[in-house]
């Protein structure tokens, strides 16, 4: 049996009074490439943050790689936010650095190729490259690193079709072999040729969770119409 | 890794710190060498730097710890709970790590700021003849040394306060981030109260002190100025007391949820 690499139980965190996940419990493997989603508001970016250690849970247990969220699990955890958040002053050579000095798995010849590629000026600071730009050199930073676990928080939210492509291109090239990657989106149409397994939540709770084969088999559509379906207005 | 984040801290504050140190430095540094040019101390010059430098001197003597633990206070805010937050949290290090980094670096930046300052009080000892200046400094060093105990009450009180200003700013901080809206606002607000209890309580605890140790009088010279042993005291465990409470915070409670 393939051990999961997170595991959830009964977890659950609030902002005040306003619920973001209620009770939720799930197991997810290694080796998968896992589509969490969901609508807005659906608990997605809260489940991510609490797996990367930016959130503390109210109540209820978090694991991953069988540890307790803290530094251990940060180490072999990759984390893509759904935001700019390098420093605008850094340049990029500082944030190669930076990412060396503190990811001990982290590839620096892999972020060069991919920044390379690009075109990108090493010595441009991060501040004055395009939105597009930013968020390619974030995710070539996330992707060069050989974690066990990739946490992307909806990378493809704000971009276009081809740079989803490339996103999407990125992502499947570079992640270690045999670690998952847990991809956030509501652009489900474009993800799900990628998925493995699918994650769906709503009001903070767990809809549904499969392989997304299997849910395609049972429902004969397409993960893309069943999200319609299940989360209709 | 706290080294690690040693490094960075200080390459962050010295951004600020260095240009503010350097201007300072800078004039007296002109002030040497207008000195070497062979103006004397009472020429035109001189008279025009001595009012410039005094006022900036005096600014900075206040100015420069309050913008270092300002500045601290500010670092905190960005690796805790702004956009900084995302790069910084997500790091292999424990949040009490990134917190120890930012005090101490504060720390360290009081202290250059402090050794630059005293520094500049040997300009106006300066002589063109070496062993006058010997003899301007062996004075000033003697002062010092006589009357050390109230020089390093002075010192180490004048350091507990920034320092404690500095937690007590961090603690506002903290407190803010659990809620919505403008936290400067609300931050600034949590700083008033904290403000307000702790010289409650500093009241409290001079009153009991003078109670229990009625060894001083108002004659004692130490005991009625700002800067007597159980304001160092109370100010050191207030300081404590915060700093304990932000490293348990760090990593139990402190969420970004901006």
């Amino acid at each position: 049996m393939n051990d999961p690499i997170l595991s959830a139980r009964g977890l659950t965190k609030a902002y005040g009074s306003i619920p973001a996940l209620n009770q939720l419990s799930i197991d997810i493997f290694k080796g998968r490439i896992v589509g969490l989603l969901g609508p807005n508001g659906s608990g997605k970016t809260t489940f991510i943050k609490l797996v990367a250690g930016l959130l503390f849970p109210n109540s209820g247990e978090l694991a991953v790689g069988g540890m307790r969220i803290g530094p251990d699990t940060k180490r072999i955890v990759s984390y893509l936010p759904d935001r700019d958040y390098l420093p605008v002053s850094m340049r990029v050579n500082e944030l190669l650095k930076l990412f060396g000095d503190f990811y001990d798995d982290f590839d620096r010849a892999r972020a060069v190729d991919i920044l390379s590629r690009l075109g990108i000026d090493f010595s441009q600071k991060f501040g004055t490259m395009s939105k597009g730009t930013r968020e390619r050199v974030q995710l070539a930073l996330t992707m060069s690193r050989q974690a066990e676990l990739y946490l992307l928080d909806e990378p493809i939210a704000a971009v276009d079709p081809a740079a989803r492509d490339y996103i999407l291109r990125t992502v499947l090239q570079n992640y270690k072999e045999g670690s998952t990657v847990l991809i956030s989106t509501h652009l489900i149409a474009d993800v799900e040729p990628i998925l493995d397994d699918v994650i769906m939540l709503q009001n903070g709770t767990l809809r549904l969770y499969g392989p997304a084969d299997r849910i395609r088999a049972d429902t004969g559509g397409s993960i893309d119409m069943l999200f319609r379906e299940v989360y209709r207005c | 890794m706290l080294g690690k984040c040693m490094k960075y801290e200080l390459k962050a504050f010295a951004k600020l710190m260095l240009p503010m140190l350097g201007v300072f430095a800078f004039t007296w540094i002109i002030e040497v060498v207008l000195m070497n040019l062979g103006f004397k101390q009472g020429d035109f010059v001189i008279l025009l730097l001595w009012i410039c430098f005094i006022p900036m001197m005096f600014l900075s003597v206040i100015g420069i710890p309050l913008v270092c633990c300002i500045f601290g206070a500010k670092r905190y805010n960005d690796v805790f709970f702004s956009k900084k937050a995302y790069l910084m949290r997500p790091l292999p290090v424990k949040g009490k790590t990134l917190v120890i980094s930012i005090v101490l670096n504060s720390v360290i930046w009081y202290v250059i700021s402090a050794a630059v300052m005293i520094l500049a009080l040997l300009v106006p000892s300066f002589s063109q003849d070496p062993a006058q200046f010997l003899m301007n400094l062996g004075s000033l060093l003697k002062s010092l040394i006589e009357d050390r105990a109230n020089w390093m009450s002075v010192a180490f009180s004048s350091f507990l306060t920034v320092l404690s200003v500095e937690l007590m700013i961090m603690l506002a901080v903290t407190l803010a981030s659990k809620h919505s809206g403008s936290r400067f606002g609300i931050s600034f607000l949590y700083f008033l109260l904290i403000s307000f209890v702790s010289s409650l309580f500093h009241g409290i605890f001079l009153r009991v002190f003078l109670g229990v140790f009625n060894t001083y009088s108002k004659d004692d010279s130490l005991f009625f100025t700002y800067f007597d042993i159980p304001t160092i005291i109370f100010r050191a465990v207030l300081s404590a007391g915060i700093l304990i409470y932000l490293l348990w915070n760090a990593d139990r409670k402190a969420d970004v949820i901006q």
